[in-house]
C-alpha cells in the first residue's frame, strides 16, 4: 500500500557526476568510429551533468587486442582534441575486459591490468553461458586486490538472479547499463535490470555509450523515472 | 229554452239568463205601465244582455270559421297524402324484411351465445390455482452454460490427450538444462542457431561478432578451463548420428582456437563418407589420413590449407576398405605423437560413434572427446549411448556441446552482437 503512495513523491534527482563504462576512443573498438563521433557523445554527456568519464576500450583476445599502450595513446590524443574544442572534462581510461582464457591467464600471470578508482577492474563475459572460470577468476582477481566490477550483469542471458546473488556473495560489483533501463538490448534485459534496481544490486551506472545515437537516447532516458530510482541508490559513480 | 249542445257553456248560461230576464219583463208588463221605471229598466237590462250575447255569438262563429277553413286546409293534405300511400307501403314492407333479416340473425346469435356461454359454464374446471405459473426469461434449450462447460472440460481434456501424446512422441532433445540433468559428463557449452548463412566453412571467421562465435570463444575459454595443466590438446569431436553437427563444430572451434594465435590442425577422420565440407577444403582428393596410414604418404604431404593463418586441414583421403583396422594399428598412435609435436591443437572430426567404432579410437587417444548433442534433433537416447560408450571404454575426458540450441528470450537482442537486426528499441524510449 504504501509504495503506491511512495511512487507518487519525486525522486530526488541525484545527477551523476562520474561514468564509468564508455567506447570513446576511436579505432580501438566496436564504439566511436571517429574523434568528431567522440567529440559528440562527449559533449551529450556533459550536458548530462557529468564531470568525469572513465572510458573503457573492449579487451578481447580475438576481436581487440589492446594494450595499456594503445588505450593511453588513443586517451591522450582524444584529450588533445577536446582540449582543442575547449570542452572541458576529466578523462580517464580504463578497459572493459573480456573473461576468457586469457584474461585468466592474465590473472595467474599476475600481469597488470587497467583498472579505475580503487583498483575497480572492469569485466565482462560472453553472453550465452557462464565461462567455467567465473568463480575461480573473482577468487583469484579478488585474492590480489583488484575490486572486480561486472559490467552490464543484466545482458547476460545465462544471468538469475540466484546467479547475481551469488555473485555479489562473492564480492563483485554491479554496473548496471543506464541503457538497459529504457529497453535498448531487449525487453527481458529490461526487466532484469528493474530487478536489479528493486534489490538494489546496483553499485555502478555505466552509460556503456558507443556512438552518439546512444548518447541522445541517454539524454532523454534523464526523465525516466526507473532511472531515477536507480540514480537514487546508493552508488559508487560518484565517489571516484 | 233548450240548451244548444253544440254552444260552450259559457254562452248557454247568458242565454239561461237572458230568457229569465224576458220572462221578468214580461210579467212586468203585466203588471207595470210600459213607461215605468222599473219597466225600462228591465227593458234596458235585457237590451244589454241581448247585445252582450251578440257579440259573443258573432265572436264564437268568426271563430268557427276560421276553424272551419283550417280544416278544410288539413282535410286538403291529407287528401294529398292519401295519394303517396302505396309508395309508402311497399317502402314499408321492403323496411319491414331487413328488420326481420336482422332481427333473425341477432336473435341467432344471441342464441350462439347463450349456447357457448352454457358450454362454457359446464366446462368450469374444479381445480385451484395455488401458485401462478412463472414464466422463464432463459430458453429451456438449448443450455448455454452446460454447453459451455462441456466444451471447457473437452477442450481440457482434449489438450491433455494432444499434451500427452506429443510429449510421448517427443524423444528430442530440448533444452540445457535437459542435458545436464540426464548426463555425468560436464556440458562444455551452447551454440545457438545461427540467424544468418555462412559463405565459407568458417562461421566464426564470417560473423566474427554473431552469437554462434561468441558461443564458440566460450566454448574455446571453457576448453581451457576444462583441460588445464594439459600442454598438448587433442579434441575428438564426436556424435551419436550424423547430422548434429560435428563437422560444423570441429571446424569452427579449430577457427576459433586458431583465432587465438595456435597453430591448430583439422583432421577429417571420416573416411567412410565423402563430405561437402572436406571436399571444399580438400583439393587433392587422392591424399589424406587413409593413405597416411597406410603410409602410402606422409602426413606433411596431405596437409592442406584452409585459408586461416594458424589452421591446417588433414582430410581423409581415398576411402579405404578397412578404415577401422587403420585406426587400431600403431600407425595412428605414431601419427597423432607427431602431430603433436607439429600443433598446439588438434581437432579430429570423427565419424558417428552410433554406427561404427572409428571415432572411439580416436577418443581414447584424445585428451578431450566432445559429443555432440542437437537441439529438437538428437533423441534422448543417445544420452544413454553416450553413458554406456564413457562406461564400456572408460572415458573421462568427456563433454557434452548442445548445438543449434533456438535461442529465446533474454539472448535476443544483443546491443553490440549483429545477429538480429536493431528493433523497437528507439521507440520503447520515446514512450518512457
Amino acid at each position: 500500500m504504501f509504495s503506491l503512495f511512495n511512487k507518487k513523491t519525486e525522486v530526488p534527482k541525484i545527477p551523476l557526476k562520474v561514468d564509468i563504462h564508455s567506447h570513446l576512443l576511436a579505432g580501438l573498438d566496436d564504439g566511436v568510429k571517429s574523434l568528431e563521433e567522440a567529440i559528440d557523445v562527449i559533449n551529450d554527456l556533459v550536458e548530462m551533468g557529468f564531470e568525469k568519464l572513465v572510458t573503457t576500450p573492449h579487451v578481447m583476445n580475438d576481436t581487440y587486442r589492446n594494450e595499456p599502450t594503445g588505450i593511453q595513446n588513443g586517451l591522450t590524443e582524444l584529450e588533445q582534441h577536446l582540449a582543442n574544442n575547449g570542452i572541458n572534462i576529466e578523462l580517464q581510461a580504463a578497459a572493459e575486459y573480456y573473461l576468457d582464457e586469457f584474461l585468466y591467464a592474465r590473472i595467474i600471470n599476475k600481469e597488470s591490468l587497467l583498472t579505475f578508482g580503487d583498483k575497480y577492474l572492469l569485466f565482462e563475459t560472453n553472453f550465452i553461458s557462464e565461462p567455467l572460470q567465473m568463480k575461480e577468476f573473482i577468487f583469484q582477481a579478488s585474492s590480489q586486490g583488484y575490486r572486480l566490477v561486472l559490467a552490464h550483469p543484466e545482458r547476460y542471458g545465462y544471468m538469475t538472479m540466484e546467479k547475481a546473488e551469488d555473485l555479489r556473495n562473492r564480492g563483485v560489483f554491479f554496473q548496471l547499463n543506464s541503457l538497459s533501463i529504457g529497453g535498448m538490448y531487449s525487453k527481458s534485459v529490461r526487466k532484469m535490470a528493474l530487478q536489479l534496481i528493486d534489490k538494489g544490486w546496483v553499485d555502478f551506472l555505466g552509460s556503456d555509450c558507443h556512438n552518439p545515437v546512444q548518447s541522445k537516447i541517454l539524454k532523454a532516458l534523464q526523465k525516466n523515472k526507473h532511472y531515477q530510482r536507480a540514480c537514487s541508490l546508493s552508488l559508487l559513480n560518484n565517489t571516484l | 229554452m233548450q240548451q244548444q249542445r253544440f254552444l260552450p257553456e259559457y254562452v248557454n248560461r247568458k242565454l239561461e239568463d237572458f230568457n229569465k230576464l224576458q220572462q221578468d219583463r214580461d210579467r212586468l208588463a203585466l203588471a207595470y205601465n210600459e213607461n215605468t221605471f222599473a219597466f225600462r229598466q228591465k227593458e234596458k237590462e235585457v237590451s244589454l244582455a241581448k247585445e252582450t250575447i251578440f257579440k259573443q255569438l258573432t265572436e264564437l262563429k268568426s271563430d268557427w270559421l276560421k276553424t272551419l277553413a283550417e280544416l278544410r286546409q288539413s282535410k286538403e293534405n291529407l287528401e294529398k297524402g292519401f295519394a303517396t300511400m302505396p309508395d309508402k307501403n311497399t317502402q314499408y314492407s321492403k323496411n319491414q324484411r331487413f328488420y326481420k333479416l336482422y332481427e333473425e340473425f341477432y336473435l341467432s346469435m344471441m342464441q350462439s351465445k347463450a349456447q357457448f356461454e352454457i358450454a362454457q359454464a359446464g366446462n368450469v374446471p374444479d381445480f385451484k390455482i395455488l401458485s401462478p405459473a412463472s414464466l422463464p426469461i432463459v430458453p429451456i434449450s438449448p443450455k448455454k452454460l452446460l454447453i459451455l462447460g462441456i466444451g471447457l472440460v473437452a477442450s481440457f481434456v482434449v489438450n491433455f490427450f494432444f499434451l500427452g501424446i506429443s510429449y510421448l512422441l517427443n524423444n528430442k532433445i530440448t533444452s540445457a538444462q535437459e542435458v545436464e540433468k540426464s548426463i555425468h559428463v560436464p556440458l562444455l557449452g551452447v551454440i545457438p542457431t545461427s540467424h544468418r548463412k555462412s559463405n565459407s566453412l568458417f562461421h566464426v571467421v564470417d560473423n566474427p561478432k554473431s552469437m554462434v562465435s561468441e558461443s564458440f570463444r566460450s566454448l574455446r575459454t571453457n576448453l581451457d578451463f576444462f583441460t588445464i595443466g594439459g600442454h598438448k590438446k587433442i579434441i575428438t569431436v564426436t556424435s551419436t548420428i550424423s547430422g548434429e553437427g560435428k563437422s560444423f563444430l570441429a571446424t569452427n572451434l579449430g577457427g576459433v582456437l586458431s583465432m587465438s594465435k595456435k597453430k591448430v590442425l583439422l583432421i577429417d577422420l571420416d573416411m567412410r563418407k565423402q563430405k561437402n565440407e572436406s571436399s571444399m577444403l580438400a583439393l587433392d582428393p587422392s591424399k589424406g589420413i587413409s593413405t597416411t596410414l597406410i603410409k602410402k604418404t606422409t602426413w606433411a604431404e596431405c596437409i592442406q590449407s584452409t585459408g586461416l593463418e594458424n589452421l591446417d586441414f588433414l582430410p581423409a583421403g581415398p576411402h579405404p576398405p578397412n578404415p577401422s583396422e587403420l585406426l587400431l594399428n600403431g600407425e595412428f598412435t605414431n601419427l597423432l605423437e607427431e602431430l603433436k609435436e607439429a600443433y598446439d591443437f588438434i581437432v579430429i572430426d570423427t565419424p558417428p560413434v552410433g554406427l561404427v567404432t572409428d571415432g572411439i579410437m580416436a577418443m581414447k587417444r584424445a585428451d578431450l572427446s566432445i559429443y555432440v548433442l542437437r537441439a529438437n534433433y538428437s533423441k534422448k537416447e543417445f544420452v544413454n549411448t553416450l553413458n554406456r560408450i564413457s562406461s564400456i571404454h572408460k572415458l573421462t575426458n568427456l563433454a557434452v556441446v548442445l548445438n543449434a540450441l533456438p535461442t529465446t528470450g533474454k539472448t535476443y537482442g544483443y546491443g553490440y552482437y549483429e545477429d538480429k537486426p536493431k528493433r523497437k528499441g528507439w521507440r520503447d524510449l520515446v514512450k518512457i
